[in-house]
């Protein structure tokens, strides 16, 4: 397997203030292999959402900027780009679907509409034949009625639905890859699990790679392949999905684990939370941005910024008490 | 929808009960008798109170209400004191260039507002935002009568640019065939009588317009800032769409409907607000007809005026209404 989208040292601010800068995404680097699915993980406000964004180029500017890094997509950087060439990639090679899909439809244009319109643009076809390949696509996303559907307006759907044709309208040029931002966060967990199925069976059927950004582990052992843990902006740990869940090295993953609530803890007894919160990104701890919270921490912690470490089986980890391998940024 | 044109028909009655009524009150109180305005000042005691009880202005107030009422509602107007010829003939003549003076300047106002309001929310806090910011603070609060002379003053006196007042040139009179002048020179091919027309418009159609545009960019701004924000606008940008269809295809089509409503209410002012500027520029439409009948006097004319401005305004709205439920999908009567 090769290397579909490399992203090196990526960071991305955010000026909130006149004179203050955050960083969003702080020197992060990740790979996506061809026709993987990799699961960016970690709580509100750790940045893998603008991870995603900063890979579509679709943080808004201002306030964000993407300060430096590359993102190499089949031997391109696409951070060096034109608007135009940038405008090709987006929802051409890569395309996204979005959390909140109540509203990620255009509530005064048709779903047809919306449908044919990438299509069009991308695949040259005919307002002709972009309705025949959009009518096969809802078909292919279980939507009853599809050549009914064409005609109808965002508001005539539920949310399941709408979730559905976005996930349609994503997949219309075929993509290589495929961001999935929360896709199902926002939904009951019976959509929710078929939501997951159908990307899944998409994927396998295209033969994408889904780069899939949740705070649900289930989620996460549901359909990943690969891992990675953010926190405040930094990648924590990155591994196999077996290797993180069965050995998690970093004290914040073992702490997201521990935070499952499971059918085997014992009536009454209090369900295990991390201490503290997630700390303001413009008032990050000096070292570690973990050290705040986490149950192992030494004294270098609070010092300086442990690096990341790239173990001889590959998986990486930004931790003080996990030795060997190599630093790699 | 039917049933929906229907009922608000039907609540525009009290509506319009309420303006005739006002109206009607405020003539008797603060208008002088007419008979002394068409006798002369010194016609003598006993004329006058001939005249009085002839026009049936002896009775009590409520019994000319009611005779009043009555005659509305056989589509009776009344008649002009002094032109002697019935009211709602005289402002059917008379309508064609308040209508045609509000279209133009509203179309004025929609066409400039929106492509402003626009380019200042894509381009928020420029410098080109800020002027234009200012700006139409200003054409929202300059006084309209004013600015219609300093407009005469520039254009018209001093630059010799176009006519200062009227509405059409007596040697390039459109044919009427309509009472719309430009729809009539179009209808006819007459091009010189076309530009003529354009160019009295022009003056009066601009110092209505201004506050029009003040208020319709600022309005569509600052719709356009919320809609450009939304989850949809950023899929439209995921699916690799030109900045340009993102905005114009995407985001316009929802920000101009709440636009709709100020416009709508727009079209209804300028019907009442063509009072003070057909007056400054002499043109010859319903609100200088108003102003008329107040310096006479003149009852019916001012009654009836007011009514009928008050039911375009009422069917503006409705309109406006209407054609919402034609840009929103999610809006159906």
């Amino acid at each position: 397997m090769s290397k579909l989208l490399e992203v090196n040292h990526l960071t991305t601010q955010f000026k909130v203030d006149k004179n203050k800068i955050i960083k969003a995404v702080d020197n992060s680097s990740f790979y996506i292999d061809e026709s993987e699915t990799l699961a960016i993980v970690g709580e509100s406000g750790s940045g893998k959402s603008v991870t995603a964004l900063s890979v579509m180029q679709l943080v808004p500017n201002p306030p964000g900027r993407i300060a430096g890094g590359e993102i190499m997509f089949r031997g391109r950087d696409l951070l060096k780009l034109s608007k135009a060439e940038m405008r090709a990639v987006r929802g051409g090679q890569i395309s996204m679907i979005f959390q909140e899909p109540m509203t990620s439809l255009n509530p005064v244009l048709t779903i047809g509409r919306q449908l044919t319109e990438a299509i069009t643009l991308h695949m040259k076809l005919s307002r002709k034949d972009a309705e025949a390949r959009a009518v096969e696509l809802l078909r292919k996303v279980q939507i009853p009625d599809a050549e009914k559907r064409l005609k109808t307006y965002p508001h005539q759907l539920s949310g399941g639905m709408r979730q559905r044709v976005m996930i349609c309208m994503a997949l219309s040029c075929n993509p290589k890859i495929l961001i999935a931002d929360e896709p199902t966060t926002a939904l009951d967990v019976t959509i929710q699990a078929q939501i997951l199925d159908l990307i899944r069976t998409l994927r396998d059927e295209e033969k994408m790679a889904v780069m899939f950004i949740t705070h649900d582990l289930g989620v996460v052992a549901d359909i990943a392949h690969r891992a990675v843990v953010m926190y405040a902006g930094s990648i924590m740990e990155m591994g196999l999905k077996r290797d993180l869940f069965l050995n998690p090295l970093h004290p914040y993953t073992q702490g997201l684990l521990g935070a499952i609530p499971r059918l085997s803890t014992p009536r009454g007894q209090k369900l295990y939370t991390i201490p503290g919160i997630v700390p303001d990104l413009s008032q990050l701890p000096k070292g570690c941005p973990f050290c705040t919270r986490c149950d192992q921490c030494m004294k270098t912690c609070h010092e300086q910024k442990p690096p990341l470490r790239r173990l001889p089986d590959g998986r990486e980890v930004r931790c003080f008490r996990v030795e060997g391998g190599e630093e790699i940024g | 929808m039917l049933k929906y044109t229907i009922k608000r028909l039907l609540m525009a009655i009290p509506v319009i009960l309420g303006i005739v009524t006002i109206v009607f009150v405020l003539m008797r109180i603060f208008s002088p008798n007419p008979a002394y305005l068409l006798l002369g000042q010194r016609a003598s005691a006993e004329r006058a109170a001939a005249l009085t009880e002839h026009l049936g202005l002896n009775e009590p107030i409520w019994k000319q209400y009611v005779i009043y009422l009555k005659q509305m509602l056989t589509g009776d107007l009344g008649t002009s004191l002094f032109s002697q010829e019935p009211v709602l003939k005289e402002i059917m003549g008379r309508m064609p260039a308040t209508i045609e003076l509000a279209l133009f300047s509203v179309l004025i106002g929609a066409v400039v507002g929106i492509t402003l309001g626009v380019i200042c929310a894509v381009h928020q806090n420029s410098w080109l935002d800020r002027i234009c910011q200012v700006g139409g603070l200003v054409g929202v609060s300059m006084p309209r009568f004013w600015l219609g002379f300093m407009l005469m003053l520039a254009f018209a006196v001093n630059l010799k640019w176009l006519p200062a007042s009227g509405r059409f040139n007596f040697l390039l009179r459109p044919k009427e065939i309509t009472g719309f002048y430009i729809l009539d020179c179009i209808i006819t091919g007459d091009g010189p009588a076309l530009v003529s027309t354009l160019k009295y418009m022009l003056l009066p159609g601009f110092c209505v317009a201004i506050g029009s545009i003040g208020s319709i960019m600022r309005y569509t701004r600052s719709t356009m800032l919320e809609t450009i924000r939304q989850d949809y606008i950023r899929t439209a940008r995921a699916k690799g769409l030109g900045e340009r269809v993102v905005i114009i295809r995407h985001a316009l089509k929802n920000a101009l409907i709440p636009v709709v409503t100020v416009i709508g209410m727009e079209l209804g002012g300028l019907f009442s607000g063509s009072v003070l500027t057909e007056t400054v520029f002499a043109w010859p439409g319903v609100g200088k007809y108003i102003v008329d009948g107040i310096n006479n006097s003149d009852y019916a004319v001012v009654q009836g005026g007011c009514m009928l401005v008050a039911v375009i305004s009422v069917l503006m709205n409705l309109l406006v209404d209407l054609l919402y439920g034609t840009l929103d999908p999610r809006i159906r009567y």
